[in-house]
């Protein structure tokens, strides 16, 4: 018989701990693997496991943040991202992305995050736009000024050239 | 007490990101999570209509007709929640890089749009 996993890797490489769950979770996951791998139409896919996971947990009574937080909505979740990648809708992000977080989440505008790094608007602007790239030196400069420093991290396996499968469980 | 009057919301998602104010390339996995976590925390529930939609709208900033693709979700809301639809669709505009998003509520088309200043 084969040992069941203790963990499920997502596409940013956290290793999800599967050994907590109860049967009725695992259950869940390999039936939303099992839909994942016959590479089904990536709507088709989100419709099935929101309304999988939902119903899962609402009659368990968990609220819907409490929801979000398992491990199974964040491998409903991974699972989704990786049909989107495969299928060419999703992309990887880059330090762009990264950057345009930052400025929505931590900042009123665009504008003061250039007031706080010392970036130039008018550079921004042409990084955003896919026109121009910092220079790493600037980049680490910038981020260090609001808190943030830039890290090397392994290559993931998976990209939207390189199709992987999502790990089996159960 | 009578139960809140639930109505038809749908709104549009294209699959890029706007070509005038962003760079056009489709969205970081990252982006349709957040709209993931977004509709699950906040509604009971959400249909993605099938295939893609294909559409052309004309751009306010230039005048031009622009073609797009998108996802459309469909959404049964009380009334009550419709403000926190256009709040998380305000959002979206940011995080997706669009200039606004379509919205229909039960039959009436909005143009949601950032709110000033959160333009990334």
């Amino acid at each position: 018989m084969a040992k069941k996993p203790e963990t499920y890797v997502d596409l940013d490489g956290r290793r999800l701990n599967l050994t907590l769950l109860d049967g009725a979770e695992l259950q869940l996951i390999s039936i939303m693997q099992k839909r994942a791998r016959t590479r089904p139409d990536w709507n088709d896919f989100d419709n099935f496991w929101f309304a999988k996971v939902a119903a899962f947990y609402d009659n368990r009574g968990l609220s819907r943040t409490q929801a979000m937080r398992t491990v199974v909505y964040q491998i409903a979740q991974d699972l989704s991202a990786r049909l989107a990648l495969a299928s060419g809708f999703a992309r990887e992000s880059d330090y762009r992305d990264g950057l345009r977080k930052i400025i929505r989440t931590r900042f009123q505008s665009r504008r003061e995050f250039c007031a706080a790094t010392g970036l130039s608007e008018d550079m921004m602007s042409h990084v955003l736009a896919g026109r121009k790239h910092l220079a790493l030196d600037t980049l680490a400069q910038a981020l260090q000024r609001i808190g943030y420093e830039l890290r090397l991290v392994p290559f993931r396996t998976t990209s939207p050239r390189r199709k992987s499968r999502p790990q089996k469980v159960g | 007490m009578p139960s809140p009057k639930i109505v038809e919301c749908s709104f549009l998602i294209p699959l890029h990101r706007d070509f005038e104010i962003s760079d056009g390339e489709r969205h970081a996995r990252q982006s349709w999570n957040w709209l993931n976590d977004e509709l699950y925390c906040r509604f009971e529930g959400r249909t993605i209509a099938p295939g893609v939609y294909k559409g052309t709208w004309k751009s306010p900033r230039t005048g031009k007709a622009l073609h797009d693709e998108t996802r459309k979700y469909i959404i049964a809301a009380p009334k009550t929640k419709i403000d926190g639809l256009r709040a998380v669709l305000r959002e979206a505009c940011s995080v997706f890089e669009q200039q606004c998003i379509y919205l229909n509520v039960a039959g009436e088309v909005e143009f949601i749009e950032a709110e000033h200043g959160q333009e990334t």
